[in-house]
């Protein structure tokens, strides 16, 4: 870690100062953030991820990905007077809707949901239901994942390339 | 009435259908393509869904996708708009098959009209005048060279499933009729998926004149006066202008008549346009019915009086028309300039792009109805409308004047336009004396050739 050119800091508040960054290193490397500066009384950090966006795209078991790559390397770049900062890292899984219609969470009224929140998913295995025209389509899990997020609500109607849910 | 539509539908025409709605009350549902996701017309509706990707076929065209975004979201209608699937009959079918209300006429009353050849012979049947021509389809080259002979050249052959001027060649004389015929014939293959022709006789620039018509579930069918859209580049209108300067009343009434009662002739409900080719001697022949509301219809209202979407919604929700044909006069007159994304100087090639600068003419009786606004992007997927200029006076003089005033005021910067070519026609003496047909603007092309 560089100090910035000039600055002095005295040696108890140094420490301090250790801690809060020793933290923030912990915080970052566990977190989807991909870049995080801070500048604390002239003290400033500045973390980044070396990673190229990744999305994976799926179109009910059709997967079409874009630039994968390792995220586990941390490193600790330069020092520079700036405000904070925090972006979220595009490295989700993303299941789209591939037609139109209503969304369905289980396949009967007020049943079990084929997933929450928390699960671990196989690739194929069912997600959700859509209707399109009386039809039920089941949307098969194009990757093997966890869910993370459900973006849409039981019935609701979506369109074609609609978010539907993040697995990681 | 109607408690939520889809428009099936963008552009301009979404936008002006969605107002509609608005103003009565009804909840709106908005259909886009992932090229789409900027328009205005997603903004304004209550809500929006996306139906496939850019290309148009795979969204505004794919009646799978739309049907089943208005069962998604609850409507009771849709409303097909202009182009598209709004001359479907299949599309419309099904609609009402799916218990929803297509808002528009019956498939099976679209498939007749849109079958120019089988209208002809409806027509001919209810003593309607049409141009003189082949007695349905011309199935071989011999056969059409027979019949050219017969009605005498300079001939048309038209797709019978065509529209938009296209799948249509003059032959002018029998040397030249092969390859014409069958150029047209691969060009209505490829726009329709449909090859069939028909002939008609050439009616040497003639005026183009359409009449609108209101038609009510009751049976009750009213005109509200004609259009003239003579002002024309291959086939395509550049401006329109109500009532037609070239009408006397005694003709007007006629030709009125005539379109109620062909309008009636095969059951028509909701709006409608009957068109007519008016030669020099001022003998007017039907030449086709659209199924749709048209994208003129603006100059109708402003003359009239009546919203035109906003009829066509009390039609579809059942109720009868609010008035009779007594009730209906004619106003002042009113014009309106198509202003595309185009660029003259380049024949006419279409400019997509950005609208970096964009300011609306506005005052009396000036209306613009677009779907821009500045900054937006206009995708190249679609046709190349920016919008519609709008104007309405006392008189042609007055309406000329508020053109070329709008003109003048109207900004569109970042992409090309027509707007300095529109202006050149308003400024034409031969426009302005009312002294044009369909030919005129081929004729003049080089005086209306903007730097």
């Amino acid at each position: 870690m560089n100090l910035a050119d000039g600055a002095s800091i005295k040696d108890n508040k140094k420490d301090d100062y250790m801690n809060q960054v020793l933290q923030l290193m912990d915080r970052f490397s566990d977190s989807d953030m991909t870049k995080l500066q801070v500048e604390v009384e002239g003290f400033k950090v500045s973390l980044q991820r070396e990673t190229k966006e990744m999305i994976e795209v799926a179109h009910a078991g059709q997967l079409k990905t874009v630039d994968m790559v390792p995220i586990n390397q941390t490193q600790i770049v330069s020092v520079n007077p700036e405000t904070i900062e925090c972006t979220t890292s595009n490295h989700e899984k993303q299941v789209k809707a591939p037609l139109v219609g209503t969304f369905y969470s289980s396949n009967e009224p007020g049943g079990k949901p084929f997933v929450s929140v928390g699960d671990t998913v196989k690739k194929g295995q069912p997600l959700c239901i859509i209707e399109a025209m009386k039809v039920m389509n089941e949307i098969e899990s194009p990757y093997e994942g966890v869910v993370k997020e459900i973006k849409v609500q039981n019935e609701e109607a979506v369109g074609f390339d609609q978010l539907l849910m993040i697995l990681e | 009435m109607l408690r939520k539509i889809l428009i099936a539908n963008r552009g301009e025409i979404a936008v002006r259908i969605i107002r509609a709605c608005k103003e009565m009350g009804i909840e709106t549902v908005a259909i886009f393509s992932t090229a789409d996701h900027r328009g205005l017309h997603v903004d304004l509706a209550d809500e929006a869904i996306c139906v496939g990707s850019a290309r148009v076929q795979d969204s505004y065209l794919n009646m799978n996708n739309i049907l089943s975004a208005a069962v998604a979201t609850g409507c009771d209608a849709i409303h097909p708009g202009f182009g598209f699937l709004s001359e479907n009959s299949t599309f419309a079918a099904l609609t009402e098959e799916l218990g929803l209300k297509f808002i528009g006429p019956k498939g099976t009353v679209i498939d007749h009209m849109g079958n120019k050849s089988k209208a002809r012979e409806m027509m001919i049947e209810a003593g309607i005048p049409v141009v003189p021509g082949s007695d349905g389809l011309v199935q071989t080259i011999k056969q059409g060279k027979e019949i050219a002979s017969q009605i005498g050249y300079p001939v048309l052959v038209k797709a019978s499933a065509g529209g938009g001027g296209r799948g249509m060649r003059i032959i002018r004389n029998e040397e030249e009729f092969a390859d014409l015929f069958q150029t047209a014939k691969l060009e209505a293959k490829m726009a329709f998926g449909d090859d069939s022709m028909y002939l008609e006789k050439f009616i040497e620039n003639p005026r183009h004149i359409e009449f609108q018509i209101l038609a009510d579930q009751f049976g009750n069918v009213i005109h509200l006066f004609d259009r003239d859209c003579s002002v024309q580049r291959r086939n395509q209108k550049v401006i329109e202008e109500a009532p037609s300067p070239v009408l006397d009343a005694k003709t007007r009434d006629k030709m009125g008549e005539i379109a109620v009662r062909a309008a009636k002739t095969v059951g028509y409900e909701n709006a409608g346009t009957i068109e007519f080719l008016l030669d020099k001697h001022h003998n007017f022949y039907f030449i086709e019915m659209n199924t749709r509301i048209q994208v003129e219809h603006p100059i109708t209202e402003m003359i009239t009086g009546i919203d035109l979407i906003k009829e066509q919604i009390k039609i579809a929700s059942g109720q009868p028309l609010a008035f009779k044909q007594v009730d209906v006069k004619i106003s002042g007159h009113a014009m309106e300039c198509r202003i595309n994304a185009e660029n003259p100087s380049q024949n006419f090639k279409p400019s997509p792009g950005q609208i970096v600068t964009l300011n609306i003419p506005s005052g009396l009786g000036v209306r613009v109805d677009t779907s821009v606004y500045q900054g937006y992007h206009i995708p190249p997927f679609y046709d190349s409308m920016v919008g519609k200029l709008i104007v309405h006076g006392l008189d042609r003089q007055e309406a000329i004047a508020k053109m070329k005033r709008s003109l003048e005021e109207l900004v569109v910067e970042g992409i090309e336009t027509n707007i300095d070519f529109q202006y050149a026609i308003m400024e034409h003496p031969k426009f302005i004396e009312n002294d044009y047909d369909t030919s005129f603007i081929q004729k003049h092309m080089h005086e209306l050739e903007v730097i």
